[in-house]
């Protein structure tokens, strides 16, 4: 069917680039088709070794506003709130790495703090009773927002880790997302678990 | 038989359909050959790309799930690739080679590079795909296709849609060329079966229906116009052919035409067949016919004589005989002329007459005349007998003359004289001595003696000349009549003389006569006149009678004061005339006029011969007499005209031949342009 397509093409004289938008389109259809289940991957990293890369990968998938870095090579912030699970494995995950270019800062913000100075805020397990309280704090400010346990989302989180199978799995928040003003990758979308489009 | 041969022979309409189809088709079939090639070329390198963007596609979407670690995901858009047929198999393997997700049959080995690597590998072809996250190599796509499978199937596809176009190509272009065709070759298919028509039928009526334009209307129109060229034409050749035959058939004779070599003949003109009461078809089929028809005591003539004149490119005439169909023999002359083509004797045409007719009259001419020849022969031996008579009687005048002449001196002789002088000295008787001494008569006797004798030498001198006179008339008759003998030898002895030598002769024969009648002779010769060529004795016979006839015309006119000129010169027409004029009686206008006929004369005694015979003899040198007067009482002059000696010739000189003149015929008068002078 694809080669009958380029030689109808190819004996009307279109041009090459044409026949091969072929792929392309057929690309975007397999995008569309992609299902959100998934099954069980062997997991033999701890889980927030797991988490720590994960939350490397939603900085690079995620488009922040311009005006959300001073500069253009500033670096990107990714703040942890409350107690902290990862050990070390997230200053080791986050070394020497980058994200969409900018060199990547960690730093611990503590709980009076609203973290808007941060571009990505883990929020601790430890603080589920007060997430409404942090959430309400950060409102409309370019931070990506990533709790650990439910309703984090639901009360205005943008990403919430889950376990599925034991596998770590995480929701998106689509219109907390939109609020702050971040633009997910369509990537990221299609790997995460659910995305809610109303709180 | 070959395929231009085959081509040639061809009807215009496959020619024509030929034509459009066979460029037609070849290009058709380069294209596609072309195409087919290309197609090929172009399928290896389009499969290269396919894969590469493939890759592209799916590694693009695959990154996060292989970042966030999500198997299922991945496995979902490996899945995606059943779309595309020839891909067997495909999956991602991580960095240190472990599968992470995988679509269709195992993809074997993992290969894992950093850069895209496409390469064929026996029927599959594999495409190595890193995938990449912030410059991180996080794995690697590894994707099979059947690359034979794909390849035959294009190959498939190809050669089917070629063959389709082909097909479909070649059945339009029939179709096309089928109803093009028709627009060329119709109207000259047309045009063909027209000109058939007029070719089979000689129908020139028939005309070709007219193209509108282009070239085939120029042709149809031009051909239309020959046509009616050609009918006008046949009709106005038929007329004329009706006409010629007509004219042909109203000729009394039969016209043929033959070719000269094989002497087939192609045209017999009808009245052939009223001529001899054969068909004219006859000899059309046979061309021997008509010699075997001939007369066999002719035939061999008539053979040799055609044969020769067509050898030697002449026309000829003939006359023979031909025996017709109901046996009778019919005389014919034939007139035949030898057309010459490329300097050989190409066609022969002839005109058969029939003088059977003129065949009869001509013998009775012929027995007619001969009768005249008898009957003239005797007539003409009375002439001859009266010219003898004439010319002789002229000559014998003078004989006579000289005769008498001898008689009178013979009778006043002093013969007797000399009788008495001797008698007388007989008488003496011995005394002669005294007698010649003493006696009266005596002394005077010696001188007496001597005189006499003296005088009778003069007179036996004189005696002497006229006898010389006498003998040369005497040759002068036996010459005429020696020649009147052989009369039928027209021409004499011709010899060149002087013509003055003639005029004396003349004279001498004369003289007598003119001394007698006081005729005074006056001659008034050119000089340096050129030598005659003349038989001597015609043209004194000529002479002798014209001075004749002078000294009579003088005698009957006067007393004295006659004279008689003899006058010679040359004439402007390169002759010498002798001109004897006379102041004499002269002549009557209407006896000028019959004055050399035979049997005219003035005289009592004349015979009337004589000046017609001389302008005979005249015309017979090759010269001419006539004759001039003003009238009675005004003299008459008479020119005798004879041709000179050519310069060239050698004194022994050839004959000149004398003008052809029947000898027998009596002489006739022709006119002259002056009024009253008439020739011969």
């Amino acid at each position: 069917m694809n080669f009958g397509y380029r030689i109808v093409a190819s004996l009307a004289a279109v041009p090459k680039c044409l026949a091969l938008r072929g792929p392309g389109i057929l690309g975007l259809a397999i995008l569309f088709v992609l299902s959100l289940n998934s099954k069980g991957a062997r997991n033999t990293v701890p889980e927030h070794d797991v988490k720590a890369a994960f939350l490397l990968n939603f900085a690079r998938f995620v488009e922040w506003p311009a005006e959300a870095f001073s500069s253009s090579n500033a670096p990107l912030v990714i703040g942890v709130m409350g107690e902290n699970p990862f050990g070390d494995a997230l200053q080791r995950t986050l070394s020497q790495q980058t994200a969409r270019g900018r060199p990547i800062t960690l730093r611990t913000v503590p709980e009076d703090e609203d973290g808007s100075h941060c571009h990505l805020l883990f929020v601790s397990q430890n603080l589920a009773s007060s997430y409404e309280q942090i959430l309400n704090r950060l409102k409309k400010a370019p931070v990506l927002t990533v709790g650990e346990t439910a309703p984090f989302a639901k009360q205005g989180g943008i990403i919430e880790f889950n376990r599925v199978n034991d596998s770590v799995r995480f929701d998106i928040n689509a219109l907390a997302a939109e609020s702050a003003g971040l633009r997910f990758s369509s990537k990221l979308l299609a790997v995460a678990r659910t995305v809610l489009r109303s709180p | 038989m070959s395929l231009r041969w085959f081509i040639i022979h061809m009807s215009i309409r496959r020619k024509v359909t030929l034509l459009l189809l066979v460029p037609c088709g070849v290009v058709m079939l380069l294209a596609v050959t072309v195409l087919f090639a290309f197609q090929i070329r172009m399928f290896s390198e389009g499969h290269h790309r396919e894969m590469s963007a493939v890759a592209d596609v799916i590694t693009a979407n695959s990154t996060a799930a292989v970042a966030f670690n999500d198997g299922a995901s991945a496995t979902q858009i490996l899945s995606s690739l059943h779309a595309i047929s020839h891909i067997t198999s495909a999956a991602i393997f991580l960095p240190d080679g472990t599968p992470f997700a995988a679509y269709g049959q195992p993809v074997g080995a993992p290969i894992i590079e950093v850069e895209e690597r496409y390469f064929r590998q026996g029927n599959d072809a594999f495409m190595i795909h890193p995938l990449t996250l912030e410059g991180k190599q996080i794995g690697t796509l590894n994707i099979r296709s059947n690359y034979q499978a794909a390849h035959a199937g294009m190959l498939r596809l190809m050669a089917g849609m070629l063959a389709t176009i082909l097909v479909i190509g070649s059945v339009v272009g029939a179709l096309l060329s089928n109803w093009l065709q028709k627009l060329v070759s119709k109207p000259i298919l047309r045009l063909t079966s027209t000109a058939q028509a007029v070719a089979d039928n000689n129908d020139y009526s028939v005309r070709a229906k007219v193209e509108p334009s282009g070239e085939l209307g120029i042709l149809t129109r031009t051909f239309n116009q020959m046509i009616t060229r050609i009918q006008s034409q046949e009709i106005a050749l038929l007329a004329s052919q009706g006409k010629l035959e007509a004219i042909l058939n109203s000729i009394g004779g039969v016209v043929w035409e033959a070719d000269a070599a094989t002497w087939t003949v192609n045209f017999v003109s009808r009245p052939f067949e009223s001529m001899f009461g054969y068909r004219v078809d006859d000899w059309l089929k046979d061309r021997d016919f008509w010699m075997n028809i001939i007369f066999s005591g002719d035939r061999t003539r008539v053979l040799e004589v055609s044969r020769q004149a067509i050898a030697q490119k002449n026309s000829f005439l003939i006359e023979y005989r031909v025996r017709a169909s109901d046996g009778r023999l019919v005389w014919v002359r034939e007139s035949v002329s030898v057309e010459v083509a490329d300097d050989r004797s190409a066609r022969l045409r002839g005109l058969i007459v029939d003088v059977t007719e003129q065949k009869a009259a001509a013998e009775n001419l012929e027995r007619l005349n001969r009768r005249l020849l008898e009957v003239s022969r005797l007539a003409g031996m009375a002439e001859v007998a009266t010219g003898v008579l004439h010319n002789v009687g002229n000559v014998l005048n003078s004989v006579s003359v000289s005769v008498n002449l001898l008689g009178d001196r013979l009778q006043r002789t002093r013969v007797s004289n000399l009788r008495r002088a001797t008698n007388l000295l007989a008488e003496q008787n011995g005394n002669l001595a005294e007698f010649l001494t003493q006696d009266r008569q005596g002394k005077v006797l010696p001188e007496y003696l001597i005189r006499l004798s003296e005088f009778i030498e003069t007179e036996q001198t004189e005696m002497q000349s006229e006898v010389r006179l006498l003998t040369q008339n005497v040759d002068h008759i036996k010459e005429i009549v020696a020649r009147q003998q052989n009369y039928a030898k027209v021409s004499g002895i011709f010899e060149q003389i002087d013509p003055t030598e003639l005029v004396e002769d003349t004279l001498r024969i004369n003289g007598t006569a003119f001394e007698q009648h006081r005729v005074t002779v006056v001659r008034d010769f050119a000089p340096d006149l050129p030598r005659v060529v003349v038989d001597r004795h015609k043209v004194l016979q000529i002479l002798v009678n014209l001075a004749r006839n002078a000294k009579q015309a003088l005698d009957a006119s006067r007393p004295d004061g006659k004279i008689l000129t003899f006058r010679i010169e040359r004439t402007d027409e390169g002759k010498v005339a002798i001109r004897v004029r006379d102041n004499g009686v002269g002549i009557a206008p209407d006896a000028l006029n019959r004055i050399f006929q035979h049997g005219f004369t003035t005289k009592k005694d004349g015979h009337g011969f004589g000046l017609h015979s001389g302008a005979n003899a005249a015309r017979e040198m090759g010269g001419c007499l006539s004759a001039h007067s003003d009238g009675p009482g005004c003299g008459a002059e008479f020119s005798l005209e004879l041709p000179i000696a050519p310069k060239t010739t050698d004194v022994d000189g050839k004959p000149i031949p004398a003008m052809p003149v029947n000898g027998l015929a009596s002489g006739g008068v022709l006119a002259a342009d002056a009024p009253q002078t008439f020739q011969i």
